[in-house]
């Protein structure tokens, strides 16, 4: 049995847009100095190695970031490594070091992530992102993000009757979960009414539905059992983590019954409340779900041995970079069975005080998601909350989940084409 | 034995320009390579592998980003996992260090492809020199003195000689020594027949060093299937082992002094880590081949320093005695290395490991050219690099 | 304008245009007193006394906090070769020499061009830093001033 390996501290910058007080390398160093000062006993020297997470350098003229920290640090000689994964980078960061030191490669490491968004407009950097979808066919014929999601929530809303009403709750949850971070810059008080009369990008997303644009940066350590004990009182372990793909062209998921896996097998069954005849009746997961959401979630419960994750888990931190999406996620990562999310939003399951908290740091529409970053921005709550000390990182305890002995943390990519699930646990 | 082996290689033809094929292509050419030299079918290769290595620094070259996910879905690996790396050159190395990593944690994955592939010509030569010329500082360094990373070569070479009294035609005789040994090798374009003062007459780029003293760029694709010590045999009975891998890194060229820019440290640091994990003490005897990254001919001397190959200052000596001559007590570079094959970037950190496994196992006469094969080669060395060096990563392949 | 350079394949060749809005962060002010002063200002970290330049607004050996020190503009070559090609976005008379200094009671070696004749720069060559507004096309954009390093004669 591999080596368990555990998160024992991290930091967070401001994210905001611009952050025009500090060059990339300078952004980093921030997260890294406070996770420093948050743990008087860790020293430069115990860190054996470095993951870097970030997406595009096209927005930034530097072209190894990775390298320019690391020396603007101070670590080298040390080993370091890049990892990019779209908006998923950040926790393919996290789940390429967990396997590093279980690999016995490292015992200490050292996960930063970053991005700055503001360095070109807002329409060019929509054209970076949507270079991150299929250049030949989609993205030519003028796709872009936000297009993207809408016509997958638009198909979501038809085939389980969801409506903007779900997806515009989730908006207002997120932001207003967001009001008492200072790290954050998106927290609002806003109703569901204001996001359905805000301004539509894409038909049915408003822009109150969509993350925006965003600089900053976060860092995350982890260390093998042996090394976490030295470190800290209390390890939050990784107990599970996961990583599922699927087609780059949403066009091109497999369509047909659940049976229809490009590798033949069935679709697997996360939840055991879903209904796996229900599931084989519609196409899946064709554009209104995310099959590489479920592959990661059924290897991540697999390792963390979570049968039940909406009983055995207590908060998730999920990739919100559209309120559509998280609302997907609910289903492929295992909470609800699909055709059932509507009635459970309503009801305000995913709620701070509902059945299963989901961002309660307020994701990325509260937050923001400088790419790089946010994977580890949204491990990096889940992992205080766990340790619960969340309020200190807050200017009040009202998102605080009490008690929450496990937490999935979820980051996504492309049009779902990447998405990694990792489990925290106590 | 070390826990993760290599059972399986595909590489494609690199060239200057692989109009002829797309990122895809190229990487389904090198794939299906690999299944038929395993004696398997695409499809019962694709069903087996658990996840893929993504190793490529296209983002700039080819404006796709994400291309990575694209090649995974294009293969038919979807919805399994998948990860993408990149260190400019060191990528198809860091590649399978992570391979090596995702393997050994036994979490899910035994059977991991290393996928890697590199189109540098869709830019032009130019083009391309300015996005590598990013990899510096933009504000101390490229922007306002002009320094590219040939500039650096050119410092290194030029602080080499005066430290070390290494000669300028021992740093060319890399040059034609590789250029000769890429003859052997029918996957690259590059081979030529040349003698030092070719290299020393060629247009002078940043002193000491000239235009021939500089690998060209080129597009390639190279794969590699790894697995876990329990799947090795279920593929191949001569399975090649990883026995060590290591990685370093290095400041850039301001926070250096003189005596040390003409010395590879992340190189070192990385040598240590893999002849520690592989039980090497004395490389130059206990190696039997080896592949360094040569994007110049001062970098190959400055490698076989740093690897241990020989003392500090006698790279020069090491290359004019023919000690790294195939036959010779050290072979390196024998299938041409990048002055054959061009710097596909990502593609020749896999590319090293493909004819590395080929080379032990004894093929290297049959999927090369014989002139290629060292004989009864055991145990060898493969180490790629990120412009000049600020990433280095080392492995130890042995049967 | 995409154009169509080949049909078998179908080849396309288009251009690409991007325009940044770069900061220079917590390093505005050495190209500020560059501009304005005519100094050369370094970086010495509060805690180990080790001098930056280019500056470096957190110390890389402990991470701690610099403070801004004005350097002397002598120096000595570290490392130097002469350039007889270009990045694109330069424009300068070939052949030009580059070198790394080491200005009097600095930690790094600061990067500049070196006026004059390359023949006479060596390893060691003790130079001396002086500022000037750039010719057009031979700096970077906006930056106003420039430096560059003179041999100083035997």
């Amino acid at each position: 049995m591999s080596k368990r390996v555990a998160i024992v501290g991290g930091g967070l910058g401001k994210f905001d847009k611009p952050r025009e007080d500090k060059r990339v390398r300078e952004l980093v160093a921030e997260p890294v100095k406070m996770a420093f000062d948050l743990m008087p006993n860790l020293s430069k020297d115990d860190i054996d190695m470095g993951v870097a997470s970030y997406f595009a350098t096209h927005f930034d003229q530097e072209h190894n970031p990775a390298s320019s920290c690391w020396d603007y640090m101070g670590f080298t000689p040390k080993p370091l490594l890049h990892i990019e994964g779209g908006g998923a980078t950040g926790c393919l960061a996290i789940w390429a070091a967990w396997h590093y030191i279980k690999a016995g490669l490292a015992d200490v490491m050292l996960v930063y992530g970053f991005e700055t968004q503001s360095t070109v407009d807002s329409s060019l950097a929509n054209e970076f992102i949507a270079a991150a979808s299929d250049t030949d066919f989609d993205y030519s014929l003028g796709g872009f993000y936000t297009g993207y999601y809408a016509l997958m929530c638009a198909r979501h809303y038809h085939l389980y009757k969801t409506n903007p009403v779900h997806t515009a709750m989730i908006a207002v949850k997120n932001k207003r979960n967001a009001l008492n971070k200072p790290f954050a810059e998106f927290g609002a008080n806003i109703t569901v009414e204001d996001v359905l009369k805000s301004r539509t990008i894409a038909s049915p997303l408003k822009i109150f539905d969509c993350c925006m644009l965003t600089d900053g940066a976060a860092c995350i350590i982890l260390a093998s059992e042996e090394k976490a004990k030295k470190l800290t009182d209390s390890p939050i372990w990784i107990s599970g983590g996961g990583m599922g793909t699927d087609a780059m062209r949403p066009g091109d998921r497999p369509i047909g019954a659940a049976a229809a896996w490009q590798t033949g097998a069935k679709a697997p069954i996360i939840n055991p409340e879903e209904d796996s005849s229900a599931l084989a009746k519609v196409s899946y997961p064709d554009v209104q779900s995310f099959g590489a959401c479920r592959e990661a979630a059924r290897q991540a419960y697999r390792l963390a041995n979570i049968t039940n994750p909406l009983k055995q888990i207590q908060l998730a931190e999920l990739h919100d970079a559209y309120t559509s999406s998280e609302m997907q996620t609910y289903e492929d990562i295992g909470f609800i069975p699909h055709g059932k999310t509507g009635k459970w939003i309503e009801e305000g399951g995913p709620f701070v005080d509902g059945e299963l908290p989901c961002n309660p740091s307020g994701g990325l529409i509260g937050v923001g998601h400088p790419v790089g970053a946010t994977g580890i921005m949204s491990t990096f709550f889940a992992y205080h909350q766990l340790l619960g000390d969340e309020p200190k990182f807050c200017t009040n305890s009202s998102t605080e989940v009490q008690g929450a002995q496990r937490a999935a943390v979820h980051s996504h990519a492309g049009t779902g084409t990447y998405i990694v699930v990792l489990v925290l646990e106590k | 034995m070390g826990k993760v082996a290599i059972v399986g290689a595909g590489l494609t033809r690199f060239s200057a320009s692989r109009y002829d094929a797309s990122q895809e292509e190229m990487v389904a050419e090198a794939m299906r390579q690999a299944a038929e030299n395993m004696g398997m079918t695409w499809n019962d290769l694709r069903n087996e592998v658990d996840m893929g290595v993504g190793a490529y620094c296209s983002d700039f070259f080819n404006q796709q980003l994400k291309f990575g996910a694209t090649i995974h879905d294009y293969l038919g690996l979807c919805p399994k996992s998948n990860i993408r790396v990149e260190a400019v050159g060191a990528t198809g190395a860091q590649a399978i260090r992570t391979g090596y990593a995702f393997i050994a944690a036994s979490t899910l994955y035994d059977v991991i492809a290393v996928l890697s592939w590199e189109k540098m010509s869709e830019v032009s030569y130019e083009q391309s020199l300015d996005f590598l010329g990013r990899n510096l500082d933009l504000d101390f360094e490229y922007y306002p003195v002009g320094v590219t990373l040939p500039t650096v070569h050119g410092m290194m070479a030029q602080l080499h000689m005066k430290k070390f009294g290494t000669s300028r035609e021992q740093i060319a005789k890399i040059a034609v020594k590789n250029r000769k040994n890429a003859l052997n090798n029918p996957f690259v374009d590059f081979g030529k027949k040349m003698a030092v003062k070719d290299i020393l007459i060629s247009k002078p780029l940043f002193s000491p060093l000239r235009e021939l003293d500089f690998a060209p760029a080129s597009d390639g694709a190279a794969v590699l299937i790894m697995t876990s010590e329990d799947k090795a045999k279920k593929f191949t009975d001569t399975p090649i082992w990883i026995s060590g891998t290591g990685c370093g890194t290095d400041n850039f060229i301001y926070r250096r002094t003189a005596d040390d820019i003409p010395i590879l440290a992340s190189t070192r640091v990385a040598a240590e880590q893999a002849y520690k994990m592989a039980g090497i003490s004395n490389p130059m005897k206990e190696l039997d081949c080896a592949e360094v990254y040569d994007m110049s001919t001062i970098y190959e001397i400055m490698a076989y320093e740093s690897l241990g190959f020989c003392g500090k200052g006698e790279g020069g000596k090491l290359i004019e005695d023919g000690a790294t001559e195939n036959g010779g007590e050290l072979p390196v570079n024998v299938a041409g290395g990048c002055f054959g094959a061009g710097t596909a970037l990502a593609a020749i950190g896999v590319k090293q490991a493909v004819e590395m496994f080929w080379q032990l196992r004894g093929e290297a006469d049959k999927r090369l050219k014989s002139g290629a094969q060292v004989q009864d080669a055991e145990k060898g060395l493969i180490n790629a690099e990120s412009g000049y060096g600020v990433k280095s990563v080392v492995h130890i392949l042995e049967k | 304008m995409t154009k169509i350079s080949r049909t078998d394949p179908l080849t396309i060749t288009k251009d690409y245009r991007i325009t940044y809005q770069s900061t220079l962060g917590e390093v505005s002010r050495f190209f500020l007193d560059l501009a304005n002063e005519g100094k050369i200002m370094g970086t010495r970290c509060e805690k180990c006394g080790k001098t930056y330049i280019p500056p470096f607004p957190d110390c890389p050996e402990c991470l701690g906090k610099t403070s801004w020190v004005e350097m002397p503009k002598n120096g000595v070559i570290e490392a130097f070769t002469i350039c007889y090609t270009q990045p694109r976005h330069f424009k300068r008379k070939l052949p030009y020499t580059v070198a790394y200094v080491r200005l009097e009671g600095a930690n790094t070696l600061l990067p500049g061009i070196v006026d004059g004749d390359p023949s006479k720069v060596e390893q060691g060559s003790k130079v001396e830093l002086k500022i000037r507004v750039p010719e057009r096309g031979t700096r970077w954009g906006v930056y106003e001033a420039d430096y560059y390093f003179e041999l100083i004669e035997r």
